[in-house]
């Protein structure tokens, strides 16, 4: 065992004193190499990995936007009281529509909440902007479905053709979870 | 009667707590021990009062007591009498008093435990525990009561609903019925919810308009995505977990307070911290289980900020159980063992305020809640107390070490490394979470233009390099000498295990696997190779000095070492789970095709037949559109599957995937689309993903072996000495 036989020597004070210095100095380097590969990763990682959040009026009113990676939240634009999707199951593709909803989740408290801002922009869908949306060869969530308004948030680029071409599909519904009161028929 | 009862016995609890925290906090100011104890028994008084609290809301469910909103949100008449009784935690309010009586349960169990051991640190942790449940108190009393009813005038008039945790003036309790109608005039059938004044009182239709098909007084029941066996025990697995760091950071804190900044306090929560930390991981894990069988989207972690979460707390947790033991051995890191939990602390708190307030855009949280003010401001407060009290004592010295670093190939630098890594990937998942509402933030000031958001591509690369150094350092770290090692010797007790990992680098090669892969397996395997190695030396020597036979050694030396061999099951399992988690993310197929009866697809060695499709319903009135199939290996038949697609009278469809399971891979098909007979599947190959669970089992074992209490503690003394000089013997 090495540490059993140490001597207290000035000479080997004296090497441990340079050794500390020489072993802070590995330490800063060490820790700095780490904080360096961290700090390329994240920012390597926020420029290829982030999208842009952008409304369906933004995008369909920009034109620089075309080919750029974008997230972009809208209402399901709905038929006869249900999401108007299709699917073709020979191409694996899914076709629905996307209208314009606000971005600012102050403007969404605004008007109401997430459920009622859905519903008027669902109700109103011809008047707003609305984009086509194409969906190939993915899952597909469960929601697409729902008769309910639908928020879908859609990750992809914007053709030239004026369509978006999504890679990612989210889907949310909040009505299905709210705890209000359920509406009532009128019983009187 | 129940409501009220709920009602007065919650906010008693409140009440108390509040008052505890005071007490608590003026006899620790002024170390007056009558007062101490008083705060002591009115935490303990909190906990009967919660646990009468949970149990009238689980017999409002069990009972049926839709008048109570929250009752009739998670539980009717038809659920399963199981989930009527788990429906305590099955949405926000009732999972909160959940949440306040685990909460109460542990900082009675820790105050009580300690009492006499750590004493001197008592009322700091009633301070610090009791604070924090009047925090939840408040919040479950104030802003998300489960108690809460829905009320209406006497005369039935429905415009006059609202609900209220009071009786409102002229008003009465509202009963709710599920009801089917006729339209006459469009000849459809629809469903409505009416409130009646009565349980017993069915709702009347003066509208000539409509029919009553049925009226049935009944509630909503639980969500149909939560009536999964993963889902019923993953909350209380995350709360455990999450509440339970809340001792460590008590006691933490109060040894800051008191300024004893010596390992007492980490000898006191060391098995507090393992079990959070196992909760927790079980948490996780089944989280990602659930996903796996009802998202239906074939994967189970998609860098989700709810899931970020809870795991943000979970790396920050890992690095404090490795730092604490450089503090136990060698009284270094004092000031970086209690920054990192309070770090944890904050993580969990910032954990709750994403899953419940909506914050964060994630497919997980709860609806939209009034709770992101209260919660925030708790959080700042929580923050800006911590880090002042660390700071105080951060410079008047107290976080001075007994001992430096002497070697930089040391154990010492090895746990501090280890703690660096888990800490940057601590930054670089929050970033990842956290960046659209930082940027959202930033724009609402006027400094950004635009808002970011970091899908999961964001998170891949920075976490695979950070995870593959910890499982380098895992594998490097146990063999490194504490002190000083020297690199000579370290470079012989590499040997081995890196030999193994060539071999089994240079095997994948040959088979033509790619060589980023062929890197990470490489790395992981070594951790294993070195782990196993480390276990077969100690027993080995065991064997040989004891004459014992191998299996016997290796108890005898597990049951010697409990927390050291149980670390090395932790790594295993962690090994394991990271070959699972490699295979099933880098080498999954999926296909997505349309067929016709008879017609088959291939995936993988595996050929999918499908036979049929048909409707059903399902005892809780689902209906449900099943697909048979079968699958074939090697021209046989193996196994008939059935994926589906339920859907439900007031939620959203979910998918029910057929799997195959064997060791080598899953077999997961997915019914996505159906048109008259022709049904398109998605069907997904997983190789190797049953390690992630079995490596799970595997943690959980090694954590019950390093945290199992001590048998007889007089023994465990005596023999500390002997125990010292003999792991020194052997390399140490």
């Amino acid at each position: 065992m090495s540490e059993a036989t140490w001597e207290k020597s000035t000479e080997l004070a004296q090497k441990l004193q340079g050794r500390k210095s020489q072993q802070r100095w590995l330490y800063l380097a060490a820790g700095l190499a780490l904080v360096g590969v961290v700090v390329f990763l994240v920012i390597q990682g926020t420029i290829l990995g982030s999208s842009y959040f952008k409304t369906v009026e933004e995008l369909s009113t920009d034109a620089s936007l075309i080919g750029k990676k974008v997230r972009v939240s809208g209402a399901v634009v709905q038929k006869d009281g249900k999401n108007d999707v299709r699917f073709d199951s020979d191409t694996n593709t899914l076709y629905f529509s996307i209208t314009h909803i606000p971005n600012d989740s102050d403007e969404i408290r605004e008007g109401g909440g997430l459920g009622t801002v859905l519903a008027s922009a669902v109700a109103k869908s011809n008047e707003l902007p609305t984009i086509q949306v194409i969906y190939v060869n993915r899952e597909i969530p469960d929601l697409i479905y729902s008769d309910e308004p639908t928020q879908a948030i859609v990750e992809g680029k914007m053709g030239e053709d004026g369509i978006f071409y999504a890679t990612s599909l989210q889907l949310k519904c909040p009505t299905k979870y709210a705890d209000d009161i359920p509406e009532q028929v009128a019983s009187n | 009667m129940i409501a009220e009862l709920g009602i007065v016995t919650t906010g008693a609890a409140f009440f108390i707590a509040v008052a505890t925290t005071i007490v608590a906090l003026y006899s620790a100011l002024t170390k007056n021990e009558v007062l101490t104890r008083s705060a002591r028994n009115m935490l303990i008084f909190i906990l009967p009062l919660l646990t009468i609290g949970c149990l009238l809301l689980i017999y409002a469910q069990w009972t049926g007591d839709y008048s109570i909103a929250y009752v009739s949100s998670v539980s009717s008449n038809t659920q399963p009498e199981s989930l009527k009784i788990t429906a305590l935690w099955g949405s926000q309010a009732g999972s909160l008093l959940f949440y306040s009586w685990m909460l109460s349960l542990f900082s009675v169990a820790a105050v009580v435990t300690n009492w006499k051991k750590q004493h001197e640190l008592m009322s700091w942790v009633i301070v610090f525990t009791s604070g924090t449940l009047a925090f939840f108190l408040l919040l479950n009393v104030f802003y998300e009561n489960p108690y809460e009813r829905t009320w209406m005038n006497p005369n039935g008039d429905v415009s006059t609903i609202e609900s209220s945790l009071l009786q409102p003036e002229g008003k009465v309790v509202a009963f709710p019925w599920k009801t089917s109608l006729f339209d006459r005039q469009t000849g459809e059938i629809q469903d409505f919810t009416i409130f009646t004044t009565g349980a017993d009182e069915e709702p009347l239709i003066t509208n000539t308009r409509y029919i009553v098909r049925s009226a049935v007084y009944d509630g909503n029941g639980l969500n149909p995505l939560l009536r999964h066996p993963g889902m019923v025990i993953h909350p209380p697995m995350l709360y455990l977990g999450f509440t339970g760091f809340v001792i460590p950071f008590a006691f933490g804190m109060a040894a800051l307070a008191i300024g004893q900044m010596g390992a007492t306090w980490i000898h006191a929560v060391r098995r507090w911290s393992l079990i959070a930390w196992m909760f927790l991981s079980i948490g996780l894990v089944l989280g990602g289980r659930w996903a796996y069988d009802v998202l239906g989207w074939g994967g189970y972690w998609g860098w989700d900020p709810v899931e970020n979460s809870a795991f943000l707390p979970w790396l920050t947790g890992t690095a404090f159980l490795h730092s604490v033991m450089i503090q136990e051995k060698r009284g270094m890191l004092k000031g970086w063992n209690i920054s990192m939990i309070i770090s944890t602390y904050l993580l969990v708190l910032l954990g709750t305020v994403a899953t419940r307030t909506g914050l964060l855009s994630s497919v997980h949280s709860f609806a939209q809640s009034p709770l992101a003010i209260p919660m925030g401001g708790f959080l700042a407060l929580s923050l800006v107390g911590s880090a002042g009290l660390y700071l105080w004592r951060g410079n008047q010295g107290y976080f001075k070490g007994d001992h430096e670093i002497e070697g930089i190939l040391s154990r010492e630098s090895m746990f501090m490394l280890n703690n660096w890594v888990f800490f940057a990937l601590t930054i670089v998942i929050f970033w990842g979470t956290w960046a659209e509402k930082i940027t959202d933030f930033m724009r609402g000031l006027g400094l950004r233009e635009s808002v970011i958001n970091l899908g999961p591509e964001y998170f891949e690369t920075p976490t695979a390099i950070l995870f593959l150094i910890i499982y380098l350092l895992m594998g490097v770290a146990p063999l490194v000498a504490w002190r000083r090692a020297t690199a000579n010797r370290l470079g012989k007790a590499l040997r081995i295990p890196t030999a193994a990992a060539v071999v089994t680098m240079v095997v994948m090669l040959v088979f033509g696997v790619g060589i980023g892969v062929v890197l990470g397996v490489g790395i992981i395997s070594f951790a294993g190779y070195a782990t196993l190695l480390e276990i077969y030396k100690g027993t080995h020597a065991r064997h040989r000095t004891h004459g014992e036979p191998y299996p016997v050694a290796l108890y005898r030396l597990t049951q010697r070492n409990r927390r050291r061999y149980g670390g090395y099951v932790i790594h295993l399992a962690i090994v394991i789970m990271g070959i699972g988690i490699i295979g099933s993310s880098l080498f999954q197929d999926v296909t997505q095709r349309t067929l016709a009866p008879g017609q088959t697809l291939e995936i993988g060695p595996y050929t999918m037949r499908y036979n049929e499709v048909f409707t059903a319903v399902g005892v809780d009135d689902r209906d449900m559109i099943i697909a048979d199939i079968t699958v074939l290996r090697d021209g046989k038949e193996i196994e008939n599957l059935r994926p589906r697609q339920d859907f439900f009278a007031n939620s959203s469809p979910m998918s029910i995937a057929g799997v195959h399971s064997t060791v080598e891979a899953d077999f997961y098909a997915l019914l996505t689309f159906w048109n008259g007979n022709e049904v398109t599947f998605r069907v997904y190959y997983n190789p190797l993903v049953n390690f992630v669970w079995w490596g799970s089992f595997l943690l959980v074992f090694g954590t019950l072996i390093a945290a199992w209490p001590d048998r007889d503690p007089v023994f465990a003394t005596q023999q500390r000495p002997a125990l010292r000089t003999a792991a020194a013997g052997a390399g140490d």
